[in-house]
């Protein structure tokens, strides 16, 4: 189960993750060199691409992600606009962007997908070509270099070194990344030595009851994705507020946790077949697909629709959500 | 006594009775001795997972305002402030800045990570940089923790890239070898800044050293054990040893004082006014209602004012630019509600429950832990007072509390000399509480020790313990290894 959940969800999605920002660089890169308005859209496209992958991969936040500090490395928000403005006026410092300039001297806030997002992006589309200037796209490419390498680096430290392609270990060594232990094989050998889950329970609990597992994100969309910009009302407080892309990534983000059940469901209706039932059945209604439920009843795009009346539904799905997480963590614990 | 011991031998004879000791465990919470309650009843959380040291207490889950407010505040621990002040969320950061976001400094809530050179924006780097003349007096043109970070047209006042950090091995009085012959490795960081590194004036002398941070959590539970139980530990440990040191006093903001208990110099007297609660200013220089000032010195405003780049860049003569950089009448970054949550979830954070402290090999080295002298700095417990907090007026009332709890952070919250080859500024360091830390690789990454994380484990970390713990380092020398890796793992149980 361990083995199914590791292999054919987080190492596949990482995988994914890895290939569609190799995708999302090559697309800059052709924007740069050929500026047209289809190869912006090819570029937001590949964008959205990378973006649905990296937002399921959010139910596993734990582990790599986490510990090696990439999750605010590549999904930092808001972007630092100020300083980014002050970079991009910065002739010297222009003139010499790559992406291992990218990697080794910014931050957070000027990286990683919001970073792109705000180049190619604008009010919910794809931007206007002719605004877009010369050095934007070149510190577009430096910054989607830079992003290639930190969810190349998220695959292989949770697949192996030697498990990824040759060209993605090239990178990897070229720049450096060093890998002192697989996470995948970590949560595989949980119960084993040498593993840092002492039971193979510990494991499971983390995977679904986790701060950086299932429930935290539940936690976190509906708690605070979604809540923090209702309650100020600013449009500023809304994550991928460029692309308009903020219900999509909620979305995924439970399609994250609704992936991550899927090879322990069999196992939890042993526990308790009631609660497993319930389990799917709030996943389902918290992603909504039909509009009907959960996310889906929030008008698109959220950013323009800050009102609590139309957020609330969505708010509660999630909690309801949270909550079923954390009653089946508990049949689990108790057994 | 006897029914303390009645409980463990239950729970020792359930335990072996059943298959998973986790299980048992958390099956038999109820059974559970206060030992186990690291943060006592009200501030501990059962939780192994990676996310163990982010937990809130069972004090706020309780409630669904702290529990709102918690999770409100955590976010302005987690996720990184940017420059600007258009209004959003997290916004004023520089003109000049330590780190961008607080979690980057205590990566998983615990230390930070033992760094090989310094980049403010490698996360988990945790280092202080503290740059003093050659009698240990920081220099002045200096804030206490300087910044490498500024928004342009601005200059930091240390350039990173002029930032050396050495890693030396060192060899002991043992050779660094046991009497079994098992070997350990020593090392140790020699920093140093160059001269041109600087845009401001140094002295001709001027040392560098690094001071790391440690975890955050369990803090506020810390905070409510009463002054006078402080008084009366320093009051006992005169009595054997010389060196020990209690916190100055110092006057919080509605003119009460304490001895200090916060950092390694013992500098805070309160949480409130602890490091949380300025760092959320000083690290990042986002003002707020009662800080409406930047955390720079004059020497710095002059420095970036007499600058012709910076004047032409912002169209601002030299009086204008210096005016701007040391007004105390600026605009506040940060609302007091979001303050308030931070400071609710700050207060809010639990400690995670001991464990395996019923396996036979923790309990063996918990006896030594004693029987060595360890527990005469790293005293075990406290309990904790009323914890009526009002010191500061702002958040008076609004905090979580934990009155009348027993605790186990492992630490007598006074100073002492170690006297480690490079050691830190002055020679006195607080006693470091040793809870949680078992769970450090997990939640952090990494399992790094004392004061410049210069130990990566924790036999290195005991086999630095000079000066005042000269003698009880030499009694675990002496030990066989079957003790030493007891008390080892003793310490990973706490």
């Amino acid at each position: 189960m361990l083995t199914d959940y590791v292999n054919n969800v987080v190492r596949s999605t990482y995988h994914n993750l890895a290939d569609a920002s190799f995708d999302l660089e090559s697309a800059c890169i052709n924007l740069q060199s050929s500026k047209t308005q289809a190869n912006v859209k090819k570029a937001t496209d590949v964008w959205l691409k990378a973006r649905k992958y990296w937002e399921q991969s959010e139910a596993f936040l734990y582990g790599p992600a986490t510990l090696r500090g990439i999750d605010p490395h590549i999904d930092s928000w808001p972007l630092d606009k100020t300083n980014l403005d002050n970079l991009l006026g910065n002739a010297k410092l222009m003139a010499n962007f790559d992406s291992d300039y990218a990697t080794n001297n910014l931050t957070g806030g000027l990286l990683g997908f919001h970073a792109l997002e705000y180049v190619l992006f604008r009010d919910g589309g794809e931007r206007t070509v002719s605004d877009i200037s010369d050095n934007e796209l070149k510190y577009a490419v430096g910054v989607a270099g830079d992003l290639k390498l930190q969810c190349v680096t998220l695959e292989a430290a949770w697949s192996g070194l030697s498990n990824v392609s040759s060209a993605k270990q090239t990178l990897l060594n070229n720049a450096e990344v060093y890998f002192d232990n697989n996470w995948g094989d970590n949560v595989i050998n949980a119960g084993e030595a040498g593993s840092t889950y002492k039971t193979q329970k510990e494991a499971i609990l983390e995977i679904i009851q986790g701060e950086k597992g299932c429930r935290g994100i539940a936690n976190e969309v509906g708690n605070t994705k979604i809540t923090d910009p209702v309650n100020s009302g600013n449009v500023l407080d809304v994550e991928s507020w460029y692309s308009w892309n903020s219900k999509e990534d909620f979305q995924d983000n439970i399609r994250g946790v609704e992936n991550s059940i899927v090879p322990i469901l069999s196992y939890i209706k042993k526990v308790d077949e009631n609660e497993a039932a319930k389990l799917s059945k709030a996943i389902t209604n918290t992603i909504g697909d039909d509009g009907k439920t959960g996310i889906g009843t929030i008008p698109y795009p959220f950013r323009n629709h800050l009102i609590k009346s139309e957020c609330q539904t969505a708010i509660n799905e999630c909690n309801n959500l949270v909550g079923v997480l954390d009653e089946v963590a508990v049949k689990i614990n108790n057994l | 006594m006897h029914k303390k011991i009645l409980l463990l031998s239950t729970v020792i004879l359930l335990i072996a009775c059943s298959s998973d000791k986790n299980e048992a465990i958390d099956n038999r919470k109820d059974n559970l001795s206060e030992e186990w309650y690291a943060g006592g009843k009200l501030g501990t959380v059962f939780n192994t997972t990676s996310s163990a040291y982010e937990q809130s207490t069972p004090v706020v889950d309780n409630d669904s305002k702290l529990s709102a407010e918690f999770q409100h505040g955590e976010a302005f621990f987690e996720d990184i402030f940017v420059t600007g002040n258009n209004g959003a969320t997290r916004t004023g950061l520089g003109p000049v800045y330590v780190r961008n976001s607080c979690i980057a400094c205590h990566p998983g809530y615990g230390h930070s990570k033992r760094m090989t050179r310094y980049r403010a924006d490698d996360y988990g780097n945790g280092y202080l940089l503290v740059v003093t003349d050659a009698n240990d007096n920081f220099v002045s043109t200096l804030t206490g923790m300087p910044q490498t970070k500024a928004v342009s047209p601005f200059l930091p006042p240390i350039n990173e890239s002029g930032i050396h950090i050495s890693w030396l091995e060192y060899i002991d009085e043992f050779e660094n070898k046991f009497p079994d012959g098992e070997t350990y490795n020593l090392i140790y960081p020699e920093v140093t800044i160059d001269r041109s590194a600087f845009n401001v004036k140094v002295p001709d002398d001027y040392k560098v050293r690094i001071e790391a941070t440690i975890g955050i959590y369990g803090t506020g539970l810390i905070d409510a054990i009463p002054d006078d139980s402080l008084r009366a530990q320093y009051e006992k440990e005169k009595l054997y040893s010389s060196n020990v040191r209690i916190g100055k006093n110092i006057t919080e903001s509605d003119g009460t004082t304490h001895p200090g208990r916060f950092t390694y110099g013992l500098t805070r007297g309160t949480l409130q006014n602890g490091p949380g609660a300025n760092a959320i200013w000083n690290i990042t220089n986002v003002t707020r209602s009662n800080r409406r000032y930047n955390y720079i010195t004059a020497a710095y405003a002059v420095a970036m004012s007499q600058n012709k780049d910076i004047q032409t860049k912002l169209g601002l003569n030299e009086s204008q630019i210096f005016d701007m950089l040391m007004s105390n009448n600026l605009e506040p970054e940060m609302s007091d509600e979001d303050y308030i949550s931070l400071m609710v979830w700050h207060r809010g954070l639990a400690v995670p429950a001991a464990r395996d402290l019923d396996s036979p090999d923790v309990i063996k080295g918990k006896k030594l832990f004693n029987e060595i002298g360890c527990a005469a700095c790293h005293r075990p417990s406290w309990t904790t007072g009323p914890d009526n907090y009002t010191g500061d007026a702002l958040v008076a009332g609004r905090l979580p509390k934990y009155p009348y709890q027993k605790i186990w952070p492992y630490t007598d919250l006074l100073q002492h000399k170690l006297e480690m080859k490079n050691n830190i500024r002055t020679g006195y360091c607080r006693t470091t509480p040793l809870w949680g830390r078992g769970l450090s690789e997990k939640c952090t990454g990494a399992g790094d020790h004392l004061h410049d994380m210069r130990a990566r484990n924790y036999v290195e970390a005991i086999m630095w313990h000079g000066g005042d713990a000269e003698n009880t380092k030499k009694k675990f020398y002496n030990l066989s290894k079957t003790e030493r890796d007891a008390i080892v793992s003793f310490l990973k149980s706490i």
